[in-house]
């Protein structure tokens, strides 16, 4: 195939092609700019409100149209942080551990079901593939009981382990593999398969190739991970076995005498995370996605 | 040889060894404040009775913790010993076999039949079995905001019935004043005070279905003559509710249990420390002159001990103490909990202290003074979805005029005889 | 997807099940699998929440096909997956465009900020959903429909308000998220299939119609996936707006929160699991359609 590697700035689109004498291009961006900016404003208000939520007295914070607080109240951080109401380190490294491990597991599994789903036939396959999406497609509630029935057959009670094993099942990340790996050129997968008779070694040859797909999918299965609400609740039991999302929930909804400030200041630290990740993977995952679609 | 002997030894040693030490008591706790409150009636259960005592006291969120127990006890997994779970959410347990320890030998036995509120014992029964002590007196009062009476010539006295109550606010309306915030809970609440409830003694719908009707009627005409202003997401319990209607001094009063005043009023409007006053709920005047009581009840937290807890008798142990130390009394009060029903703790002088907060007036004096009226709670299985049903679906097509008090009434009715 | 069929698959292994499948299947069987079994038991159980409970079939089946409760979760769901694809797709593929065309030092900024409703956790975001989405002193209507003159709409308690704001909160959270993959979709495009079309029109329309567009099919397919599951299955939405009840006349009642109420308030959680079963062939066919559209266009 010939090289049809386009120059950065012409995938980009914002130079315009040769030969249109399309200058309307030239003449947008800062109107377009301008939108966008007014959209992410929008859109980052309710993160821009967390930041502010931090230094506010509950009545404060329920005021409606009020965003700037008056003062810089550090006492909710303090507390929080502090450890006052529960270990917060802790349990703020339990959530880190926990979304991890299910996105690093959930990335190997699927992509090792999803190489097979999309490269071999065998008997029942549309059956297990069908069964497989079933996942996504039944809420935890209503599998709470035999779930939980479940893990605590298998001792996993208070441990993030009984979070973590299920959470390495996914549904999607089935579908999004079984793509992932139709779109691998064939010739590919062929060529990789004379060399090494393993299928294993074939599978781990191909890797490089669907890197993309890894990358998106691990994210969004992190974010998903991170917060997870019911399977965390019913299988954590001590504060200091906790995730950050279940420990500020029980603060919040509860009796009122407690900050909504320090709420938001456990929920800003529940974002940042993801959002280092995002910002480490921002290049990888742009390039990756395209690379991930099909040419 | 030598190996295996010496292992068998060491496993029929282990078998012999005595009991490791148990493992702590669970309790399971909806509010952070809760948490606190018993971590500190731990320590004081182990510094005056029992120094062997242990037990982990584990706060999820008001709805979680439901939740959590739900699964629990279906499956059977994890449960924990004693659970402090609040009436409303009670009957979800009577549908079937109960999971919660028969304590009425033990509080017989504690004397606490006699010393706790009557009305309020019967909260946590069925049929003559009680499975659970109640905490919370529960008691209705009008909190009412005593600057706002002054400014509009009202005292408490003129407030006595609720035809007065009425005149007064139809008065207030030709000044474009509202009289008072209106919440789904008043439904039962104004039920229960005219002596009948959401539920009959055979657990069956609106017993007195005509009573019921019209005092939906009576609601929604409150609303219409502009003397009740339902707030915007129909709760009084919304904070939001607090920043808006009570802070623009739209409304004058609004009716609550005895937290809502320990916790919601004071946390969500500090700056009127000094401004809101208490008093009785204004009667209603049945024909032939009979007078209903000057209170009502609603909600309120009680304790359970879970029926295949290994350590029943020490978890009972510990419960009594919570509710018959008057230490324990007294500091759920003034930790601004709610007020205790245990009638031997309201001697304590700090239960009966006036309250800067409250215009130097004792809710204390008032809540004991009101105790003896509280109606009783009918409970029963589909108590839970009843009130649930009516908050959150029927109370804005009734407020909105979407429907009518009979079709409500009839409505709900159907739904709840359907199960 | 493509059939099946056209792929060649290794002739050694057709017909058994390939080892390397192992790892996923036991995590497969043990964590989803078995507890699903589970749940098909649980629901031909009678609702009992302590003691034993007895063998009632097709008792839940049968009351649930009766319920015009769940009639109406599955039609409100429906609705609610419907208005935020309408919505979200094509506002995403403008503001894919948007980032495409400007600056390049913003992008990863903005691109930042559009995905952080989506990022915020569903704890924060009921507390704020609360403050915006209330009756006439909250946000929305202070700053957006008063000063346009509308009258305070109150989104939470209305029942013709109550599944626009839901739909609303669902744009706010994923457009951002929507609009990333689509970027990256719009980048995979050959910059020479641009020019050709560019010599052949000059309607940017045009270009988009024939060029952009059908190369984001598979990010557009899986963005739609995305979002029926978030309608469906996903609990957050219902939770951050309505903390899972069904609202005035049932108005936002979701499928998950009719399942939500079932379990956790009536305590019947044989019904809920026969909810499940009931409802999920239809989503499995509601999916298995989504992945038959592309093929025939």
């Amino acid at each position: 195939m010939n090289s049809q590697l386009p120059s950065p700035q012409a995938a980009s689109g914002a130079i315009p092609p040769r030969g249109t004498g399309a200058p309307l291009h030239r003449r947008r961006p800062w109107i377009l700019t301008l939108c966008l900016l007014l959209v992410a404003v929008l859109f980052a208000y309710p993160f821009a409100w967390m930041l502010a939520g931090w230094f506010k007295s509950n009545r404060e914070l329920m005021m409606p149209t009020r965003f700037w607080p008056s003062t810089l109240d550090w006492s909710a951080f303090r507390r929080l942080v502090g450890g006052e109401w529960f270990p917060f380190g802790r349990v703020w490294f339990n959530s880190l551990w926990v979304a991890f491990w299910q996105a690093a597991g959930a990335v190997a599994l699927s992509s090792l079901a999803g190489y097979v789903f999309a490269r071999h036939t065998f008997r029942g396959r549309h059956l297990l593939f069908m069964l497989s999406v079933t996942v996504i497609v039944i809420p935890a509630q209503a599998m709470a009981i035999p779930l939980f029935s479940w893990i605590n057959g298998l001792g996993l009670t208070n441990h993030l382990a009984g979070v973590v094993l299920p959470g390495m099942v996914s549904g999607l990340g089935i579908i999004y593999f079984t793509q992932a790996f139709r779109h691998v050129p064939t010739s590919l997968v062929d060529a990789a398969r004379v060399e090494g008779a393993n299928e294993w070694r074939v599978y781990l040859s191909l890797l490089p190739l669907v890197r993309p797909a890894m990358v998106s999918f691990g994210l969004i299965h992190f974010i998903l991970a991170w917060h997870q609400h019911l399977i965390p609740l019913l299988v954590l039991s001590e504060a200091r076995q906790q995730t950050l999302p279940l420990a500020l929930s029980s603060l919040y909804g509860s009796s009122l005498r407690y900050p909504y400030a320090a709420l938001m200041v456990g929920s800003t630290f529940a974002v940042i995370p993801t959002a280092i990740l995002f910002a480490l993977l921002y290049r990888r995952l742009q390039t990756s996605l395209s690379r991930l679609l099909p040419h | 040889m030598k190996t295996t002997t010496t292992g068998l030894a060491l496993l029929a040693g282990l078998a012999m060894a005595p009991a490791a030490v148990a493992a702590p008591l669970q309790l399971w706790i909806s509010s952070y404040q809760d948490k606190v409150y018993y971590e500190d009636m731990i320590r004081l259960y182990q510094k005056s009775e029992d120094p062997t005592f242990e037990a982990v006291v584990t706060a999820y969120g008001f709805r979680e913790m439901p939740d959590k127990l739900a699964v629990s006890i279906k499956t059977g997994a994890n449960p924990p010993d004693i659970v402090q779970l609040d009436e409303v959410l009670f009957g979800m347990y009577l549908g079937g076999e109960v999971p919660f320890v028969d304590l009425t030998s033990r509080v017989k036995e504690a004397g606490l039949d006699k010393d706790l509120v009557p009305q309020r014992l019967k909260l946590f029964t069925r049929g003559e079995a009680m499975y659970g002590v109640p905490q919370s007196l529960s008691a209705m009062l009008l909190y009412y905001r005593t600057d706002l009476f002054e400014k509009h010539g009202i005292t408490p006295a003129d407030l006595t019935t609720w035809d007065e109550f009425v005149a007064v606010g139809k008065r207030l309306k030709e000044k474009n004043q509202a009289m008072i915030g209106i919440d789904p809970t008043y439904f039962e609440v104004l039920l229960r005070q005219r002596g009948s409830d959401l539920f009959g003694k055979d657990g069956k719908p609106f017993p007195d279905e005509a009573l019921a009707i019209d005092t939906l009627k009576w609601m929604v005409d409150l609303q219409s003559q502009g003397i009740a202003v339902q707030p915007d997401r129909g709760s009084i319990f919304d904070p939001v509710f607090f920043n808006t209607a009570v802070s623009s001094d739209t409304i004058l009063c609004i009716m609550g249990a005895d937290w809502y005043g320990l916790d919601m009023i004071q946390q969500f409007t500090p700056h009127l420390k000094g401004k809101w006053g208490v008093m009785p709920l204004p009667v209603w005047q049945e024909p032939g002159g009979k007078l209903s009581p000057r209170t009502s009840a609603f909600a309120g937290q009680g304790l359970m001990i879970y029926k295949d807890s290994t350590v029943t008798d020490e978890a009972w142990k510990f419960i009594q103490f919570v509710m018959t130390n008057r230490e324990a009394n007294v500091q759920r009060f003034t930790q601004g909990n709610s007020f205790p029903a245990y009638r031997p703790a309201w001697k304590d002088e700090r239960l009966l202290q006036p309250s800067e907060f409250f215009s130097n007036q004792s809710m204390g004096k008032l809540l004991i003074r009101l105790a003896p009226e509280i109606p009783e709670v009918a409970m029963t299985a589909q108590r839970p979805q009843a009130v649930f049903m009516f908050q959150e679906n029927f109370f804005s097509q009734l407020m909105y005029g979407q429907l009518s008090p009979e079709q409500v009434v009839t409505q709900m009715k159907g739904a709840l005889n359907k199960q | 997807m493509q059939a099946a069929a056209s792929l060649p698959s290794s002739p050694s292994l057709a017909g058994r099940v390939p080892w390397l499948l192992a790892p996923y299947l036991l995590f497969f069987l043990a964590f989803w699998l078995l507890p699903l079994a589970g749940g098909v038991r649980l629901s031909m159980q009678s609702d009992v929440l302590y003691g034993d409970s007895e063998y009632v079939g097709r008792k839940h089946y049968r009351a649930l096909l009766q319920d015009p409760r769940l009639l109406k979760a599955l039609a409100n769901t429906a609705l609610f997956a419907a208005g935020s694809i309408v919505l979200i797709l094509p506002l995403a593929l403008l503001l894919a465009q948007a980032l495409r065309e400007t600056w390049r030092g913003w992008r990863p900024v903005l691109t930042f900020a559009l995905l952080l409703p989506g990022l915020t956790p569903p704890v924060v975001l009921a507390l704020l959903f609360l403050l915006v989405f209330h009756g006439e002193a909250g946000l929305l209507n202070q700053w957006f429909v008063l000063p346009l003159g509308g009258q305070a709409i109150n989104w939470l308690k209305d029942p013709d308000y109550i599944l626009p704001a839901l739909v609303l909160q669902s744009v706010w959270r994923w457009t951002g998220f929507v609009t990333f993959f689509f970027v990256a979709g719009m980048n995979a495009v050959p910059a020479a299939l641009y020019e050709a079309a560019h010599l052949e029109t000059t309607s940017r329309w045009s270009v988009w119609r024939h060029v952009t567009l059908p190369r984001l099919r598979p990010v557009i397919l899986f963005a739609v996936i995305y979002l029926v599951i978030d309608a469906f299955s996903l609990f957050a939405g219902a939770y951050v707006l309505l903390g899972g009840s069904g609202g005035t006349a049932d108005a936002g009642l979701l499928l998950v929160s009719y399942i939500y109420h079932q379990a956790f308030v009536l305590g019947k959680f044989g019904t809920a699991a026969a909810v499940s079963v009931l409802v999920s062939p239809l989503l499995l066919g509601l999916l298995w359609l989504c992945f038959l559209v592309p093929k025939r266009a």
